[in-house]
């Protein structure tokens, strides 16, 4: 995971502004990316990583500098992108409806964008399948390498409740595989 | 002796197992296909997430976020003026309130009528005084006026306010 000096955090934590945009220019990809995956929508990655920024901006005071800042930032995606989750419950007909137009029909594709956009299906039916929290903690844990106390402070859990979310995502996972090779 | 189940659970569970319970796994592995094609997917699919390409936001992420720094900063310090623009009014609006209770609440009532009544009394007495009573009076009647013209103005401005909050909170939600 990337590192940012303890200098630069420092200022920003002080309310400078210059050095919280090099902040934002250095995580904006692990950060977008998270939203991203809990999201699966440009334009509400886009906002919820705003939102992410925004909310670590204003309350910079409560971030302990002896902790790492980029559990720090991304626990405050997952939080957010949980909530907008569950704000929305979108019913899972439509997600079937949504996931197939990631393939577009038109135009032809290079094989290798073909290939690409297969593992971006493959992918996102992984994770569709899973709960909001059970999906967080996934790409916490694979993506991102948090420990399971990691992903219990952060989302707000124990760590017995990470590890049977994990094992149950975890069993789903396995599972998927299953159903298709049948 | 473990059960299948037990060993479908080492599987999934990733909790670090013991020399002779791996090979133990490994040997049930061995002979049970529905363990086996758990593990397979379950490696396949974990490695497949940790493969994974990186989604980066559109070019102009940074440029974007000072921005949207620029405008909340702006509207954050709007809405904490409005916040106290309304704590202002609203100490006004209890001060008026209390004030009016003490001089026309009922004990109050008859001296404040007697005091009245008195100075209208005054005032027919002396109607041919009343230019200088005037002149007298002035300042308290001008502050007076003055005080309730103001009065006015905060509850006309109260009304307004609550009206623009009630339609940020909206568009906020
Ligand atoms: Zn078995």
């Amino acid at each position: 995971m990337i590192n940012i000096s303890p200098d630069i955090i420092e200022q920003a934590q002080n309310g400078d502004e210059e050095s919280f945009a090099l902040i934002v220019e250095t995580y904006q990809n692990p950060v977008y990316n998270l939203c991203y995956r809990m999201l699966y929508n440009d334009r509400e990655a886009e906002d919820a990583a705003q939102e992410t920024f925004w909310k670590a901006w204003s309350n910079f005071s409560k971030y302990d500098s002896n902790r790492s800042f980029s559990t720090w930032i991304l626990s405050i995606a997952a939080h957010h992108c949980i909530d907008q989750q569950r704000k929305k419950r979108v019913p899972e007909v439509e997600i079937d409806e949504t996931m197939e137009e990631i393939i577009p029909e038109r135009t032809p594709l290079p094989e290798d964008d073909v290939i690409r956009q297969e593992e971006e299906l493959r992918l996102k039916k992984m994770l569709a399948q899973l709960s909001e929290i059970d999906r967080a903690a996934i790409l916490l844990r694979y993506w991102y390498d948090f420990s399971d106390r990691e992903i219990a402070e952060n989302l707000s859990l124990s760590e017995s409740a990470v590890k049977s979310r994990l094992f149950r995502a975890r069993k789903s996972l396995a599972q998927l595989w299953y159903e298709r090779s049948e | 002796m473990n059960t299948h189940e037990e060993f479908e659970r080492w599987i999934l569970e990733e909790e670090a197992l013991s020399p002779e319970e791996t090979q133990r796994l490994s040997r049930h592995i061995a002979e049970c296909e529905s363990c086996r094609t758990l593990q397979e997917n379950l490696n396949q699919n974990l490695a497949f997430i940790k493969n994974s390409s990186m989604i980066k936001p559109a070019a102009g992420f940074v440029a974007r976020w000072q921005q949207q720094l620029a405008l909340r900063t702006k509207e954050k310090q709007e809405s904490e003026r409005i916040r106290l623009i309304l704590g202002v009014l609203g100490l006004m609006s209890v001060l008026s309130i209390s004030s009016c209770l003490v001089i026309f609440s009922p004990g109050n009532l008859v001296n404040t009528g007697l005091r009245l009544s008195n100075l209208l009394k005054l005032v027919a007495i002396n109607i041919h005084q009343l230019k200088t009573m005037l002149s007298v009076l002035k300042i308290p009647l001008l502050i007076f006026s003055a005080g309730s013209v103001i009065l006015m103005i905060v509850y006309v401005l109260v009304g307004a306010l609550s009206a623009v909050t009630i339609k940020r909170i909206r568009k906020g939600a």
